[in-house]
This record gives structure tokens, C-alpha cells and sequence, in this order.
């Protein structure tokens, strides 16, 4: 199969590469201007495919899957793929007068029938809702199943973990697998109610209660509060250790997420999991599959 | 070449064609024509070579060249042929299959407006080889273009143009009267007035005439396919 080398994305000497293997999928996290990199350098006959995608708006949904199938000269049925995607309801309306989520679903069809082999998708969950992130997880599954080569490049840690639980990150030092083991620690403690922060110059002390979760990036350790993120001194282990005791759970290797404000926790596949926040982004954290049964018991009486 | 991609584009093209107000009502401009040129001439006689030359010349210009024209443009405009375009095959089949559709609406549009001109027009080979020729020449200039521009607002620039100096041609007739004016000299050398004097009996030389213009239409249409190509590539 086809390759990309890493040197000339990073720009830096470097031997690895990013290599399309039919029937398998990859997901990489990686900068932004390392995605703009890739897409550039996809040899022409990838699919690449984005959160959306150019349209005929005149067209009604069928006749635009209808089209796709006969250019590509796919053996997929129509009505087949209108149904897995769930657009029934809309299938004889125009595009013009379609949803944004309706034409992201239009994106994954398009991926499915192409007629190429090796697919990039790039920040495909940008925008996606959450039946939306199913639909995607079901294409990679017809993806896998028809020996397409799939690989998944993105710029948040988090959408990444929403598509597999094996993700590898890309770094000016090259490409290397995020771990997501972790050793077990416990301990108790109990002494403070509110932690110490950095704002720019400021150090602002924050409620625990008004925490949503706190994540590990790049070995700085940030807390999230509303769309905020401020940095903490303590590594995400000290801060597990310390703050165990006050309803916070390590839930992942690189988060730690405040149990009462845990909305719910969705099951994108088998060894794939995320919790959903209750906050507006309805922010997804990566789940460990270790962890999947053990975060159930303590978010119930 | 692939027939199954040309058939798809068709289909795809044909139902774009006829929900598009901007180039279904382009088909009625003929035939309107048509019906003001059946009533504006005298009575008894039969409509000139130079109306049904106009005629021509507008279906050609304003359905065959500016659709192909649009169509190609709003596709450059919504970035549509980005997953399509894998080589210059898949690009033929693309221009291809659009072609059909517009020759397809051109054919039914002029039909319709000959039939209402009730005109007697001499159906001879010379007669449909201008006709073929003229086409082939409208067609490659709307294709040359629409692999150029990069929006539709773009193409009337092109179009103005090519529509009064190509397609209403004779009504430079109303305008300068002086027969021996020089840009009546010129303008009888341009495609649509063969078309005119193949219908008055002369054929050899405006036949050869028609054959250059069309020849000039299709290297440029080759010249921008071959730019247009190279872009891709990049």
C-alpha cells in the first residue's frame, strides 16, 4: 500500500511513515498545520474525506447518492445506503433545503462508494452530532469490510479518542502511539476544597465543584471550567492522588473528569467509549475501556 | 472514454439542467424569437435566411454555449469535480456528458422554433454540415471557456461578448446600413453568416470558412482543457 513519509511533514530527518493498509484504519492527532501537511501530500488517488462536503444543491438526496453510485460504479445499493444513513425521511428533498448533518452523512456515502482504496479523512467529527459520530464509526466499520484502507488525522486529542481507542499522536519528534494504560494508584486525603491555578500573571484559586475535568496535554496539566482552561502545577497523578477523594475519576491516562457533572457515557464500539459532559459543548472525554464498568458503579447510589 | 460515467453525468446534468431557471428559461428565447420574427415579416413571403440565421445563432450562443458555459462554472465554483477528476479520461467523460445534455436541449429548443418560423429551409448535406460546423464551434468555445472561469458570475463577461459579435451576427445589418462599411466586410466572414449564404445557394467557400472557425473553437477548447489539466495536477 501506499505511504506518506513522516520527514515531509515534520519537516525534521525522521524514517517513519503514515501507511494506508487495506481493511485497517488509523487515527493520528496531530497540529493543525501538520493536517494541512497531509492533505497536501496525499497522493492523488486518496479519497479524502472532510466534515462536509460540495454539493448538487438542486439535486434531491437520492439523486445525489444515485450519481455518486454510477460514476463510481459501485455495487452498493441505493436505497440500502440511504437507509444505513438513516435518510429515509429526507431522501427526495432537495440539498438546498438540507441540514448540515444531513450533507456530513452525504460525506460518508461518498467515502463509502469512491472508487479508491485508501481513504484520509481529516477532523471528520468537526460539527458531527452524536448520532452523526455512530454513522462514522458504521462507515469505518463497511470501510474495514469492502478492504479499504482508512486513515483518520485530526486536531483534537478528544475526537480522536471518540474514534478508536488506540490513537497515535504527531509531533515534531515523530509519530508515536498515546498510551492509554496507566498504573493504579490510590490514596486519601482530604484537606482543601478549592485548587490553585494559572491565569496568564494571575493565580486564581477555583471550587472543585465548578470543575469540569482536567486533562494532560503535551505534559502541561490543565483544568476546563465553561470553555476555560487553566493551568495546574501538579501532574495529573499528584492531582488524582489529591483530588480522589472529592468525586474526581481518572478516567482515561490523560483525564480526570469531575463525576457530578457527568452526563452520560456513549458506546461508539466495542472498546470505544466517551463520557459526555453536562456542560454546553456537551464535551465527549475519552473513556478507558478498563475503566468502562468500574466509572459505572460509581456514578450510582 | 466510459459510458457509464457519461450516462451518469447525463442524468445528473439533464435534472440540474431542467431545475435551473437561469438555463431552463434560456431554452424559451429561441422560440419567443420565433414567434415575434413570424408575425414581424410580411405576409406572403417566407421568413429570410437571415431570420432563421438569427435564429440559429441565438440558440447556439445563448443555449449551447452559455449552458455548457454555466455549468462547467458553477461546478469550478462549488469546487464539485474536486473528488472526480482523477485524469483527463474522467474529465472527457464529465464535458462529455454535459455536452449531450445541452445538444439535447439546443436541438429541441431550434426544433421547436423552426417549426414555428414554418420556414423553407433547404435541408440539403450543405445545409447540415454549416449546422453541424456552427454547433461544434459554439459548443468548444462554451467549453473552453467553463474550464476557465471560476464562477458563474464570471462567464457573462465571456458570454456579452460572444453572444453579439457570434451570435446575432446579420442584425449588424440594422445597425450599419452601408453595405460596403468595413465592419460589414468583416462581419461576413464570421461563422453565422455562411450559414446565411449556404442558404442563398453558395457553398464551397463558406463551408470552408465554417470549417476554420470551428477548427479555431475546438484548439482553443484543446488549450484550456490542457491548462485546465495542468492545474488539476498541481
Amino acid at each position: 500500500m501506499r505511504e506518506i513519509r513522516i520527514a515531509d511533514i515534520i519537516d525534521k530527518n525522521n524514517d517513519q511513515s503514515i501507511k494506508f493498509h487495506s481493511g485497517a484504519s488509523s487515527v493520528i492527532q496531530m497540529p493543525v498545520e501538520y493536517i494541512d501537511r497531509v492533505t497536501d501530500l496525499a497522493f492523488k488517488d486518496v479519497h479524502i474525506l472532510k466534515n462536509t462536503v460540495p454539493v448538487y444543491e438542486r439535486l434531491t438526496v437520492k439523486d445525489h447518492v444515485s450519481f455518486y453510485k454510477k460514476w463510481n460504479r459501485s455495487g452498493l445499493g441505493i436505497s440500502d445506503m440511504i437507509r444505513q444513513y438513516e435518510l429515509e425521511s429526507v431522501s427526495h428533498k432537495r440539498l438546498t433545503h438540507c441540514t448540515a448533518e444531513t450533507i456530513q452523512r452525504l460525506a460518508y456515502i461518498q467515502a463509502v462508494l469512491a472508487d479508491r482504496q485508501a481513504v484520509l479523512a481529516v477532523n471528520p467529527l468537526y460539527n458531527a452530532g452524536i448520532e452523526n459520530i455512530r454513522l462514522f464509526h458504521k462507515m469505518m466499520e463497511q470501510m474495514a469490510h469492502a478492504g479499504k484502507a482508512l486513515i483518520v488525522i485530526t486536531s483534537s486529542t478528544e475526537e480522536a479518542f471518540v474514534i478508536s481507542s488506540r490513537i497515535a499522536r504527531l509531533s515534531e519528534q515523530g509519530l508515536k502511539e498515546v498510551e492509554t494504560e496507566m498504573p493504579e494508584e490510590k490514596n486519601n486525603q482530604a484537606s482543601l476544597k478549592r485548587i490553585k491555578a494559572k491565569a496568564r500573571d494571575k493565580t486564581i484559586f477555583i471550587d472543585l465543584e465548578d470543575i469540569e475535568y482536567i486533562e494532560s496535554n503535551d505534559g502541561k496539566v490543565y483544568i476546563n471550567i465553561s470553555r476555560e482552561k487553566f493551568i495546574i502545577e501538579w501532574t495529573l497523578a499528584e492531582t488524582e492522588k489529591k483530588l480522589g477523594d472529592y468525586g474526581f475519576y481518572r478516567c482515561h491516562r490523560s483525564y480526570i473528569v469531575n463525576l457530578d457533572k457527568v452526563k452520560e457515557i456513549i458506546t461508539w464500539s466495542k472498546n470505544t467509549y466517551s463520557i459526555v459532559m453536562e456542560n454546553q459543548e456537551k464535551t465527549k472525554i475519552p473513556l478507558s475501556r478498563m475503566k468502562y464498568s468500574e466509572i459505572q458503579e460509581l456514578l450510582v447510589v | 472514454m466510459n459510458t457509464g460515467r457519461i450516462m451518469a453525468i447525463f442524468e445528473k446534468d439533464l435534472k440540474e439542467f431542467t431545475r435551473n431557471m437561469m438555463l431552463f428559461t434560456t431554452t424559451l428565447i429561441p422560440i419567443l424569437m420565433a414567434f415575434m420574427f413570424r408575425n414581424a415579416g410580411p405576409d406572403s413571403t417566407e421568413a429570410p435566411a437571415v431570420l432563421i440565421a438569427v435564429i440559429i445563432g441565438t440558440a447556439y450562443s445563448t443555449i449551447l454555449c452559455s449552458s455548457i458555459m454555466t455549468m462547467m462554472a458553477e461546478e469550478n465554483e462549488k469546487d464539485t469535480l474536486r473528488g472526480l477528476v482523477q485524469s483527463p479520461a474522467s474529465m472527457l467523460d464529465i464535458l462529455t456528458g454535459k455536452s449531450l445534455v445541452v445538444i439535447m436541449m439546443t436541438g429541441i429548443s431550434l426544433g421547436l422554433s423552426i417549426l414555428v418560423m414554418d420556414a423553407e429551409m433547404s435541408w440539403g448535406t450543405g445545409g447540415i454540415a454549416a449546422l453541424v460546423l456552427l454547433g461544434l464551434f459554439f459548443l468548444s468555445l462554451g467549453i473552453a471557456v467553463g474550464l476557465e472561469v471560476k464562477s458563474v458570475a464570471t462567464t457573462s463577461v465571456y458570454l456579452l461578448p460572444i453572444m453579439l459579435v457570434f451570435g446575432f451576427t446579420p442584425m449588424i445589418e440594422t445597425i450599419v446600413r452601408d453595405e460596403s462599411h468595413i465592419v460589414r466586410q468583416v462581419a461576413e466572414y464570421l461563422p453565422v453568416y455562411q450559414y446565411v449564404f449556404i442558404q442563398e445557394g453558395t457553398e464551397v467557400l463558406p463551408l470552408l470558412i465554417l470549417c476554420g472557425w470551428a477548427v479555431l473553437g475546438l484548439i482553443y477548447a484543446a488549450w484550456a482543457f490542457k491548462k485546465r489539466m495542468n492545474d488539476e495536477n498541481k
